[in-house]
């Protein structure tokens, strides 16, 4: 039993010091930006070529293309969901749109980028714009919004749908009235676990939808937008050291926005869970 | 014998290549209380959800025979209209995770019940019924699953009687219930046997003799014996139901 | 509508729906390989996949991926060499060695972990990391920016899946075997690596399979400090361009519809293709598994 003691206690250790360092990386690139956050910052957009002013463009941008990213994929992908789980059997067609939906989900993101590009900004003509960034994220969110919501409809006990069926009750009143309300609280922790895998997305937003630097709000969704992401490599990939605060601060608003998101999904996880011991 | 609710002729039910019910055929009677036994596997479930056509849900599922609900080939009837006729009441109480009174007026309104009113009457005659209004008529707003198993159960009741069917199939209703929780489900059952037609399947074979009227006897499949629970208890006709009730097998 | 018309009308909405997905999937293909298959019209398949030299901008440019190549296996391999060690560690550890609480609290982390965007990682690498090499390592290295430091970065990146995946695969194995062996007086050690890794062989490959995929698809992190350099690496120093870091940084700057566009596009095919290649065959593994 020696052996046991000193494999628990080395693998303990190497564990603890990677998680230790993950926290260290995550913990000090918040706190230094943490001071560079304040009402005028985030509320203010950037001035003189970047190096002063705030991310208001930004953050509004992410939530645009975010918007636009949900209002496609999650409609469509609960619809697929329930497909899935409700009205096919075990078939040809099932096992199809189940092993398209694992290769979407393993596509790097680029190649999604340039998807977008070759089909929205192009061949669709929005150009470089809030709609066309924002269909692309919405497609690379589809796999995860439709395993998500397929694992929750799954558990839904049967019985909750024969006891519909027995009241006379046909497959979509089963489906929309009693499946989908009952797991709803779950369909909505895997559209957030959705927007955490988009939400920090850059390289299809640079082909699709990014602007750099805009010093006006857009006036609608075929103009092209700031996003957080975008921002944070521009600013330190393309600028010089004299932008630090304001990427430091990026960074940090971006980060805060990814834990709190993590610890909602954390939270109605845990939530979920008592209830189904409860 | 009183004039039949369902009549079924040679009745015999596959899953997939399985042979589940052998050449059934009985009448089962209106307005009374008929108890489907018989050992674990006998068939006994799937007999009573053949009735509601609840098998359809199953892919490997068929059925060959005939079986009429007042007349008319079930088969070809709408499932839904069917199932409109015939509430069912599972083994685990199973109410769906919303208030007790949206539980109840389920049913009518998915079968095009609007009015708030009726839907509010239909509510508390349904919960009166299944015994259960007293208890909650001050909460009907809360939600159903934090009833007790034993009031769970007879919500079930309350929610298969919004329909205003004419036959309530009960699967083995008490089996996941407390002593005194069965108590009052059996006597809901006896006081609803003056208006509807009861078919309930069940593991305790005291239960069966204490509330039916009629006793239907299955044995790997096959129909062995049925009549009126006094004469099946008194003087069996098969050695095999004679063996079942002195308890031989479970 | 009546309720059998709404009925029908749903059923048909969620096939749709479903069939959707299909359509994307080969939308993303059609518009891959009919722009990529372009790039033959000008160069020639075996410059394009055997050739080193990418120099796309130049007068006489020359698109041979040969270099981007090894950039994307150098990045990935040393990816793996850290990542997976370290991942299986942990794994081993949530899976057989920890409390409860313990456990719970390391798995928040390495999933808070698979949720930083890259970008970030990339940033911290490019300003942090590329000077504690410089630092660290000064006479051999030239530049901050190369595969090393991209390979920490990514192994952050990669890791949680490695730890999420392998502790599943471990945990996948039935109690009794387990069992089996600790009431023969095995201990736990023994008993891992005789008994539940074996078992677990398969799932264990399917979680290096799918983190690999993320890994070789993965771009920011890359774009920012793998070094961007078209070479064929002769150390871990050495900067290199793999092939996702190519397309990210050339897709903003390329004329649209020239051979460069198109070379990009058929790069994009390449990645398209090991992805596919990767994830069908951790469908296998994991239906293998199941029978």
């Amino acid at each position: 039993m020696i052996t046991d003691r000193i494999v628990k206690i080395v693998f303990g250790i190497i564990s603890y010091l990677l998680v230790t360092i993950i926290l260290l990386i995550v913990g000090f690139l918040i706190l230094s930006g943490l001071d560079d956050i304040n009402l005028e910052f985030l509320t203010s957009f950037p001035r003189n070529s970047m190096t002063e002013g705030g991310i208001w463009p930004a953050i509004l941008g992410t939530a645009y293309f975010l918007s636009i990213a949900l209002l496609f994929s999650v409609p469509v992908g609960i619809l697929a969901a329930v497909y899935l789980s409700e009205y096919s059997k075990e078939n040809r067609l099932q096992r199809l749109v189940l092993t398209a939906n694992n290769i979407l989900a393993g596509i790097p993101s680029v190649v999604f980028g340039m998807f977008g590009l070759s089909l929205f900004s192009i061949t669709f003509g929005f150009g470089t714009s809030i709609i066309a960034g924002g269909l692309t994220l919405g497609i690379m969110s589809l796999p995860y919004v439709i395993s998500n919501t397929h694992e929750s409809l799954v558990a839904v006990p049967k019985s909750y749908r024969e006891a519909s069926m027995a009241l006379g009750a046909n497959k979509a009143e089963t489906t929309f009235m009693i499946v989908i309300p009952a797991s709803s609280s779950r369909i909505l922790t895997g559209v957030i676990i959705a927007i955490g895998r988009i939400i920090g997305e850059t390289a299809p937003l640079l082909f699709t939808g990014a602007a750099f630097y805009i010093t006006r709000n857009p006036s609608g969704p075929f103009e092209p937008a700031m996003a957080l992401p975008t921002h944070i490599f521009v600013l330190s990939a393309i600028y010089p050291d004299n932008v630090t605060p304001q990427l430091e601060g990026s960074i940090s608003v971006l980060l805060i926005i990814v834990v709190a998101l993590f610890m909602s999904v954390a939270i109605r996880r845990r939530r979920e869970s008592r209830k189904m011991e409860g | 014998m009183i004039e039949p609710i369902f009549k079924i002729e040679k009745l015999n039910v596959f899953y997939g290549e399985k042979h589940a019910l052998k050449e059934v055929t009985c009448d089962i009677p209106q307005r009374k209380v008929t108890a489907v036994v018989g050992p674990s596997g006998c068939g006994k479930s799937t007999f009573l959800r053949v009735l509601n056509r609840m098998n359809d849900l199953i892919p490997s599922y068929r059925h060959t025979g005939s079986v009429k609900l007042l007349g008319d080939e079930i088969l070809d009837m709408d499932p839904v209209l069917l199932r409109k006729h015939i509430g069912m009441v599972f083994q685990k109480p199973n109410p769906f995770p919303k208030t007790i009174q949206e539980n109840v007026t389920y049913g009518p309104k998915i079968h095009g019940i609007k009015n708030r009113q009726a839907l509010r009457e239909i509510t508390e005659k349904s919960l009166r019924q299944a015994a259960l209004w007293d208890e909650v008529k001050d909460e009907l707003k809360k939600n159903a699953t934090n009833l007790s198993g034993g009031q769970q159960q007879r919500l079930c009741i309350a929610r298969a009687l919004s329909v205003e069917p004419d036959v309530l199939l009960l699967d083995e209703p008490t089996s996941a219930l407390d002593p005194i929780a069965t108590q009052k489900i059996e006597t809901l059952i006896e006081e609803l046997s003056e208006k509807y037609t009861i078919v309930i399947v069940t593991h305790n074979l005291q239960q069966a003799l204490r509330i039916s009227d009629y006793v239907m006897f299955f044995y790997v499949g096959e129909l062995v014996e049925f009549d009126t629970t006094e004469k099946i208890t008194s003087n069996p006709k098969d050695q095999r139901t004679s063996d079942y009730l002195r308890g031989i097998f479970s | 509508m009546s309720r059998k018309r709404i009925d029908l009308f749903s059923r048909v909405l969620v096939t749709v729906a479903a069939l959707l997905t299909m359509v994307i999937l080969f939308g993303i293909f059609f518009f891959l390989i009919s722009d990529g298959v372009k790039v033959f019209g000008k160069i020639s398949l075996k410059d394009f996949f055997l050739s080193t030299r990418w120099y796309p901008t130049y007068e006489d440019a020359e698109f041979g991926i040969l270099a981007l190549l090894s950039g994307t296996l150098a990045v990935t391999g040393l990816t793996l060499l850290i990542s997976i060690p370290l991942g299986f560690i942990s794994a081993i550890f949530l899976a057989e060695f920890s409390s409860r609480k313990t456990h719970d609290f390391l798995k928040y982390v390495f999933e808070l972990t698979a949720g930083i965007p890259s970008v970030v990682l990339g940033s911290f690498g490019l300003k942090y990391i590329s000077r504690w090499l410089m630092e660290l390592f000064p006479m051999k290295v030239w530049t901050g920016l190369n595969i090393l430091n991209a390979s920490l970065m990514l192994s952050v990146l990669a890791m949680p899946y490695f730890v999420t995946l392998i502790e599943d695969a471990l945990k996948a194995v039935p109690v009794d075997q387990k069992e089996a062996s600790l009431a023969l007086g095995a201990n736990m050690t023994s008993t891992l690596f005789r008994v539940l890794i074996p078992q677990a062989r398969s799932g264990i490959l399917n979680a290096i399979i799918l983190g690999t995929n993320r890994i070789v698809g993965e771009t920011m992190v890359v774009l920012m400090i793998a070094g961007g350099a078209t070479m064929i690496p002769q150390s871990i120093f050495d900067p290199v361009r793999p092939l996702t870091a190519a397309i990210a940084g050339e897709m903003g700057e390329v004329e649209l519809a020239s051979t460069h566009y198109f070379a990009l596009f058929m790069i994009g095919v390449v990645l398209l293709m090991i992805s596919l290649i990767f994830t069908v065959t951790a469908m296998r593994l994991k239906r293998g598994m199941r029978r």
